[in-house]
């Protein structure tokens, strides 16, 4: 028995040490050295029942597992693409006409830094304005058919034009409003913030 | 839905039970595993260590090694002047928030 005092005390750490693959190295290292203190010194039958004490590696292993895959203040997820989707929304409505644009719209679309109600808008504000400018134009034009003098400082066809500037104009902006609501939540889904109404306060 | 009410409570708690340990004395890994274990704070020494590392990493308690008079050189930890804060902290809010939940889930004994 005494011959074969350090024999259960190295074979439980070696059992330790290897149950412990995958574990944060510097947690792994500091159970192991702590549990070495702790046994070093000991007469055969104390070790013996520290060892009984301490239990299965296998357990030790799992909890320090568990311990160390708890999430410490990480970034909010898929921030970085969020941050992306705006800023291709912002340049590339210059940078690719319309096309630059829309890409940019549909993937904020898939973000989730944003909310359901903020992307509508996004969607419609566009859209709309086009709409718009075009029915003012189209009734002006209807009201004053054969207007040598145009009713509108531009003229039809300016104002008319103007419809063609939206997609160059309006996208950046939202682009900008949109980066501004995101980065005050810190880019966290808008889900987890406020499920009912998030936008619709004093923003 | 089962929920290991005893784990979720503990989650919250253990931590600053650590802290409140190491404010009486100093102590070495094994001998605030057996505290914590035999309090039913932990269920083994695996839980300990990670939690004492991110203590650490926080600043809020620090090691350093030390022989003891008997035994081999061990590696103490003990409370910083920010852990001290923090426990400080914590135990400001544990009175009044252990007696605003008695009141809501507490039973009437009279």
């Amino acid at each position: 028995m005494t011959q074969n005092s350090s024999n259960p005390v190295t074979a439980y750490l070696a059992r330790l040490d290897s149950a412990m693959a995958g574990v944060e190295p510097s947690v792994r290292a500091e159970i192991v050295s702590g549990i070495r203190e702790e046994l070093a010194g000991l007469d055969p039958a104390d070790a013996a029942a520290r060892i009984a004490d301490l239990g299965d590696p296998a357990l030790i292993a799992a909890e320090a597992r568990a311990g160390t895959t708890a999430p410490v203040a990480e970034p909010a997820p898929g921030r970085t693409l969020s941050i992306v989707a705006v800023l291709v929304l912002i340049v590339g409505s210059f940078a690719v006409p319309v096309l630059g644009a829309l890409v940019g719209l549909i993937w904020v679309s898939l973000s989730a830094a944003w909310s359901r109600r903020e992307k509508l808008v996004m969607w419609l504000v566009p859209v709309v304005s086009v709409v718009v400018i075009l029915a003012v134009v189209a009734v002006l034009e209807a009201l004053n058919p054969d207007a040598t003098a145009p009713t509108l400082p531009l003229g039809f066809a300016g104002v008319s034009h103007l419809a063609l500037l939206i997609p160059f104009v309006v996208p950046p902006i939202e682009g900008i409003v949109l980066l501004v609501r995101a980065h005050r939540r810190g880019w966290r889904p808008e889900a987890l913030i406020a499920n009912r109404g998030g936008v619709g306060g004093p923003a | 839905m089962t929920v290991d009410v005893g784990a979720q409570l503990r989650k919250g708690v253990v931590e600053f039970c650590v802290l409140g340990l190491l404010e009486r004395e100093p102590m070495y890994g094994w001998q605030l595993s057996d505290r914590l274990v035999k309090a039913g704070m932990i269920a083994s020494i695996g839980t300990l260590y990670p939690m004492l590392s991110r203590l650490r990493n926080q600043g809020l308690v620090t090691a350093y090694d030390e022989a003891s008079a008997s035994g081999p050189v061990r590696k103490y930890y003990r409370l910083t002047a920010e852990g001290d804060a923090q426990l400080e902290t914590f135990r400001l809010q544990w009175g009044p928030f252990a007696a605003t939940v008695h009141d809501l889930v507490g039973k009437d004994e009279s």
